[in-house]
């Protein structure tokens, strides 16, 4: 594998995501600009966390619109992985290679807690062989995933949610869903299952010396086929 | 909002919301265009209706 680990002015989860890809699963990982046009020579994407250009007009809108993400969407429709954390996932969701979008917490807190999170699909690369319910830390703002009610339909009739928050236990919990989400949503997939959209982090939890390490189990999605 | 207008005496207030202006700034304009500005950026259709006028 060899990694590109996106940089937008105001990423700041590029770090950890590359020290996770390099240090915690021992592959190759770059840092790849917003200027830049080709991911050629990459096998698998990271759209990193933070606050791209500054959460401006809507978070991920701007960062969506530039020139790198026209080479991540044709690499996506090539059948590669390509995982958005955080405010990647509000800019995959931005730039329709996801469905929805994630509004400011039902609560209106920044929240920074570590979450369960049930893993709903089984057949996917970025859940086969992992625990059904892991550990992953969450640190965000404008987390609470919704959509339209047929976008929602649909992720439901083509089994597209890949995790829900969930008690430790992994049962259906109001009080877990924290951000509120709809349908305590934590991530999406596409159809093809190669696109990967979550707020919790796991790059931030793939380090096996850490009591837990679960976020691992996600980012080997980015090898599996 | 709605409930501190109301504290303020002004009990007519039924309801209040919050939008986005975007001031936008044309060598020429294009209603057309706006329009593509509209759909392509700066408004999300999931979440966001949108409407705009032209001033001189």
């Amino acid at each position: 594998m060899r990694a590109a680990v996106l940089q937008f002015p105001g990423s700041n989860c590029d770090q950890d995501a590359l020290f996770a890809l390099r240090n915690d699963m021992g592959a190759a990982a770059e840092y790849v600009w917003h200027d830049e046009t080709s991911l050629k020579g990459f096998t698998a994407v990271f759209v990193p966390g933070g606050f791209s250009y500054g959460d401006y007009l809507r978070s991920g809108a701007i960062a969506a619109r530039s020139p790198i993400m026209e080479a991540v969407k044709e690499f996506a429709e090539s059948g590669q992985p390509v995982i958005g954390v955080c405010n990647g996932f509000q800019i995959l969701c931005e730039a329709g290679l996801l469905p929805g979008v994630l509004m400011p917490n039902r609560d209106q807190k920044f929240i920074c807690q570590d979450v369960f999170l049930r893993k709903e699909i089984s057949d996917s690369r970025w859940t086969r062989g992992s625990q059904k319910v892991l550990r992953i830390p969450m640190a965000h703002g404008e987390g609470r995933y919704t959509a339209s009610e047929e976008q929602l339909e649909e992720l439901k009739a083509k089994n597209l949610i890949a995790f829900r928050y969930t008690s430790a236990a992994g049962d259906d919990d109001p009080e877990a869903n924290v951000n509120g989400s709809t349908n305590a949503i934590a991530g999406i997939i596409n159809e093809r299952g190669n696109v990967l959209g979550m707020m919790p982090h796991p790059e931030r939890a793939a380090n096996p010396r850490f009591a837990y390490g679960d976020g691992l189990q996600i980012l080997q999605g980015l090898t599996s086929e | 909002m709605a409930d501190s207008l109301k504290k303020l005496g002004y009990a007519e207030v039924e309801g209040a919301r919050i939008g986005k202006l975007i001031e936008l700034e044309v060598q020429e304009y294009s209603e057309e265009r706006v329009k593509q500005m509209c759909d392509r950026l700066l408004a999300n259709p999931v979440i966001e209706d949108y409407r705009f006028e032209a001033v001189e």
